[in-house]
């Protein structure tokens, strides 16, 4: 039985991240399931209707939504009933549909949709009784111990977990990457983190956050698409039937033009869509961004589904440059404040202990989606060797792009098919016996 | 045609069918029936079970698959379970050895401290990170800002005064352990040393390591480079000059001076300055056409020790006779045709040079050339500089007044050479005897495997020079001396014996008969003369008078 030290105990893991959650079972290589972590739902007073084709409603609904809770408030004479529509369901159009995700800055916002996710996780997609399994679960390194305590309540008190246990994001990824010491880089979804990891430990003071992610590059992408084409994306859903164009002109589509879009819910779908521009003709230089270096690169032509299309030369290179130079190429919010990921990576080396720094330098882990541009790793590296030049630097990533989309599910996947991890457990006995509290005592 | 042969195929061998069919057919591999392989033993039965595993407080049952017939007693992972025991101190102890310490701790904080060295193992950069965010934080008990050597100096020094307590050791500055003492309580004690400051300075200099800058990185690799470059080089000379060095010492076994006093005939006007040769000095006085004259008599009546064996293996045209020696001879043939180059038949580079044995010998043969370029550069004779040549013509022209060339610059030939090879090289087999020697005159030089004087002008080279030429026939006498001693005491002994055997009265009588020795002067002036024939001479003297007595006995 005791081979390789593990031993399977047919334990949950469940990352959910900003942009995508995945699921699967420990021990497994990778997720059974990879969704959006964005997730529809529409509010109705208490009677679905999932096809309601009313303006007003819609219309009404969108404030509300966007205003959170305190809007639901105002109309609490009408119970507010949401349905929520997750992962394939939750891209195709309704009428009055918002999008949400349950993240904002790397911890739990929305509690409801969070826990939308699990159900749809653990029934629909992994099809167990959460009440048969230990479930593990990420979190953001910086995520507070009120939200923590909330989390064990929902796997113990909603989802009946029989055991329980939480681990920072940055340690399955390092985990996931094989290493238990290291500096772990991860560009999300909505954020860009480094931080240290220490013998399976995140080094809490040597997290450096800051909101430049996957979807704010997204939404940069399409505000430069904009300004230099005069172009916006056209969603799916909108897109009647469209005609061939000219390169460069704007597309010819007929729209659908359907009542109830709410704002949320054309800006996924917009944002959706320029993912696959971001994904297949954006590269990062391998070093700092110069425009006649760039434009002496392939061009890349690129069709967006309303047909509008062009040859991208100088500009893709200079808009994921973004992740490494905001000052200069990022034009989003904050730009003043916001570092490049490598200096970002320094500045968590610089506030670890100087002990540290040769094993940090040395096992440097990539995760997150947003380091999957090509070129990525190799900027990294140089930008990093280039502050740094008298130590030695190595980058780790898994090669394969899905492996590093689903880095910290692989960490969480070995931890809990280690035999010696299931001491860690924290049980439904020692939950209901310390309470919440345990959380902060177990999952350091 | 194919398929016949595969139906044939199974009745025959291999090698029938390829025979029958005469290699028609290429051979087919033929499917087998493959039997389903029967395994004696049935699958093993696994089994979904619960296990509680003892490294767990509580008694939460997790679910896995093992093999039906094994039973555990316990989890098999409970066994990794290893954890870090704090130090635990009574209320007494902490009063007693711990609060002594000082620095600002309160009982609560080292309490806590200790917590979590358990909890996390030891690992201080974790127990830093979490000193203030976690959750059994003491709050006010805790001082602000504690660095990670504060909280490594405290545990130290707390399990410090604890080891120490508990040995009752108190008294005993933990210093003070005597070296030899290498008991358990100084090996604890060791392994709990915590020097904060030096630590801090450690940690300081790897800082500014870290910070270097690429220039100075680079620079510093230049330097770096350099100094190994430096390194190096000085390796590479010191190897070259032992084995040029070493290239000479392949010459030393040429011996000795068998032609000394025929080349100074060649540089007619050779006086060796302050050569303290008994030998030379006259020589150089004479005209050239006198030294060519008393040349033959060089070898034989020369007070130089000329072992007579050495002379054998001289080249061929050098052989010294007692005539005409060969250096006069290949003089001759300069003389003959000056242009031609060349003196004589090419020679041997063994030739080249000269054994330092004698203070007599000279230029090497190389030097004869007529035509040979001015070789000699050390300012000391600048004005002598031209003269080998001349030199040669001198013997032409006698009216030209005798001119000085020192034997040491004619010595060497044209090319590259240290200038130290001018001293006169000693031969290897006797180094050791010369620095010996040279040792008790508290002579001492500089370190190199010949002797070599330390301030060498021209001067202090003469005397070198001499000393050695002194040295050797003086060591050449001792050696011969003290031959001559054992043998006396051998002879003295025998006669003893012979004596005692006879009877004083009946020896006495058959000494008497015997015709007188030999006069003692005479065989000290042979001995000196050749210590090798002489001393061979005297050998078989010896020993016939030995036989001498023992026939008479």
């Amino acid at each position: 039985m005791p081979t390789y030290g593990g031993d399977e105990v047919n334990a949950l893991v469940l990352d959910i991240g900003s942009a995508y959650t995945r699921a699967g079972f420990a021990g497994e290589d990778l997720p059974k399931a990879y969704f959006p972590s964005h997730i529809g739902y529409v509010e109705t007073d208490m009677e679905v209707t999932e096809t309601a084709d009313d303006p007003s409603k819609g219309a009404g609904a969108s404030p509300a939504a966007s205003d959170g809770d305190v809007a639901m408030g105002d109309r609490a004479a009408t119970r507010k009933e949401r349905q929520y529509f997750c992962d394939t369901e939750g891209g195709a159009w309704r009428a009055g549909m918002e999008i949400g995700g349950p993240m904002e800055d790397g911890v739990v916002k929305d509690w409801d949709i969070y826990e939308k996710i699990w159900e749809y996780a653990f029934k629909t997609r992994l099809r167990v009784r959460a009440e048969e399994h230990p479930v593990i679960v990420s979190e953001a390194a910086w995520n507070t111990s009120e939200k923590r305590a909330k989390l064990v309540e929902l796997a113990f008190e909603k989802f009946q977990c029989p055991a329980f246990f939480v681990c920072k994001t940055p340690v399955l990824a390092a985990f996931g990457t094989g290493r238990h010491t290291g500096l772990v880089v991860d560009i999300g979804g909505e954020s860009a983190s480094a931080c240290a990891v220490y013998e399976g430990y995140c080094l809490t003071k040597t997290i450096r956050r800051q909101a430049l992610g996957g979807e704010q590059l997204t939404a940069h992408i399409l505000s430069q698409l904009k300004a230099e084409f005069n172009y916006e994306p056209t969603p799916l859903f909108d897109i009647k039937s469209k005609t061939p164009t000219d390169i460069q002109r704007l597309p010819a589509v007929a729209r659908r033009n359907r009542a109830g879009v709410t704002d949320s819910y054309l800006s996924a779908m917009r944002h959706r869509l320029t993912l696959e521009f971001k994904e297949s003709a954006c590269e990062i230089l391998e070093r700092p961004f110069a425009k006649s270096y760039a434009e002496s690169k392939p061009h890349k032509p690129f069709e967006f589904p309303d047909g509008f299309n062009a040859s991208f030369s100088a500009m893709r290179y200079a808009l994921p440059e973004a992740l490494f130079n905001p000052k200069d190429y990022y034009l989003g919010p904050g730009a003043g404040s916001l570092v490049g990921v490598h200096e970002l990576a320094l500045r968590s080396v610089v506030a670890s202990d100087i002990d540290l720094r040769p094993h940090l330098l040395n096992s440097v882990v990539l995760a997150g989606g947003s380091s999957l541009f090509p070129g990525f790793a190799d900027r990294m590296s140089l930008a990093l060797q280039e502050a740094i030049p008298g130590s030695r630097l190595k980058l780790y990533c898994p090669t394969s792009a899905i492996e590093r989309k689903v880095t910290a599910w692989l960490g969480g996947s070995i931890l809990g098919s280690l035999g010696t991890f299931h001491q860690l457990w924290i049980s439904r006995a020692e939950y209901d016996e310390h309470g919440a509290s345990i959380v902060d005592k177990r999952c350091l | 045609m194919a398929h016949k042969a595969k139906q044939r195929a199974p009745a025959m061998s291999r090698e029938l069918t390829s025979l029958c069919l005469e290699n028609q057919t290429v051979p087919v591999a033929l499917d087998q029936f493959q039997a389903k392989p029967k395994f004696g033993t049935r699958a093993a039965r696994w089994a979904w079970r619960g296990f509680k595993s003892s490294a767990r407080a509580d008694d939460l049952v997790l679910h896995h698959w093992t093999k039906a017939n094994e039973q555990f007693t316990d989890y098999f992972y409970a066994r990794f379970n290893a954890q870090t025991k704090p130090y635990a101190y009574t209320d007494d102890e902490y009063g007693q050895c711990i609060e002594p310490l000082g620095g600002g701790w309160t009982r609560a904080e080292t309490d806590y401290l200790l917590r979590l060295c358990a909890q996390f193992d030891l690992r201080f950069l974790v127990i830093h990170d979490r000193y203030y965010s976690h959750p059994d934080c003491p709050g006010a008990a805790v001082a602000p800002d504690r660095t990670l050597e504060d909280l490594k100096a405290r545990y130290y020094a707390v399990g410090r005064a604890l080891t120490q307590h508990r040995a009752g050791a108190d008294d005993g500055d933990p210093e003070d352990v005597p070296l030899q003492a290498t008991n358990k309580l100084a090996d604890d004690l060791e392994l709990l040393r915590f020097d904060k400051d030096k630590e801090l300075e450690r940690k300081q200099h790897l800082e500014a390591l870290f910070r270097r800058t690429d220039e100075e990185i680079e620079e510093e690799e230049l330097l770096v480079a350099e100094a190994r470059r430096i390194e190096a080089s000085e390796r590479r000379l010191i190897h070259e000059r032992e084995a040029l060095l070493q290239a000479h010492a392949m010459f030393e076994e040429v011996p000795a001076s068998a032609i000394g006093p025929p080349l100074k005939v060649q540089f007619a006007q050779t006086v060796e300055p302050g050569l303290a040769s008994p030998s030379a000095t006259p020589g150089a006085e004479s005209g050239p056409k006198a030294r060519r004259g008393s040349a033959p008599e060089g070898p034989g009546d020369a007070a130089t020790p000329r072992p007579l064996k050495k002379q054998k293996s001289l080249h061929g045209v050098a052989t010294p006779q007692r005539g005409r020696p060969a250096g006069s001879s290949h003089k001759a043939q300069a003389r003959a045709s000056p242009g031609a180059g060349l003196l004589g038949p090419p020679l041997p580079p063994s030739a080249l040079a000269w054994s330092s044995a004698s203070p007599g010998r000279g230029l090497g043969p190389r030097s004869e050339r007529s035509d040979s370029p001015p070789q000699f550069g050390v300012p000391t004779f600048s004005t002598e500089d031209h003269i080998v040549k001349p030199a040669v013509t001198v013997v032409d022209a006698p009216e030209i007044g005798p001119i000085t060339v020192p034997a040491r610059d004619a010595r060497l030939g044209p090319g590259v050479f240290l200038r130290s090879d001018k001293l006169f090289p000693i031969s290897k087999s006797r180094l050791d005897a010369v620095n010996q020697f040279m040792g008790q005159l508290s002579l001492s030089g500089p370190h190199t495997i010949w002797p070599r004087p330390v301030m060498v002008t021209a001067a202090v080279c003469d005397r070198f020079d001499s000393l050695q030429a002194t040295i050797l026939p003086l060591l050449d006498y001792k050696k011969v001396a003290d031959k001559l001693e054992t043998e006396i005491q051998v002879l003295r002994a025998r006669r003893r014996m012979l004596v005692a055997e006879l009877g004083a009265q009946r020896a006495e009588a058959i000494l008497d008969k015997l015709p007188p020795p030999a006069p003692l002067p005479d065989h000290a002036h042979d001995r000196s003369a050749s210590p090798g024939s002489g001393g061979a001479a005297h050998q078989r003297k010896g020993s016939t008078a030995g036989s001498r007595k023992r026939s008479s006995a």
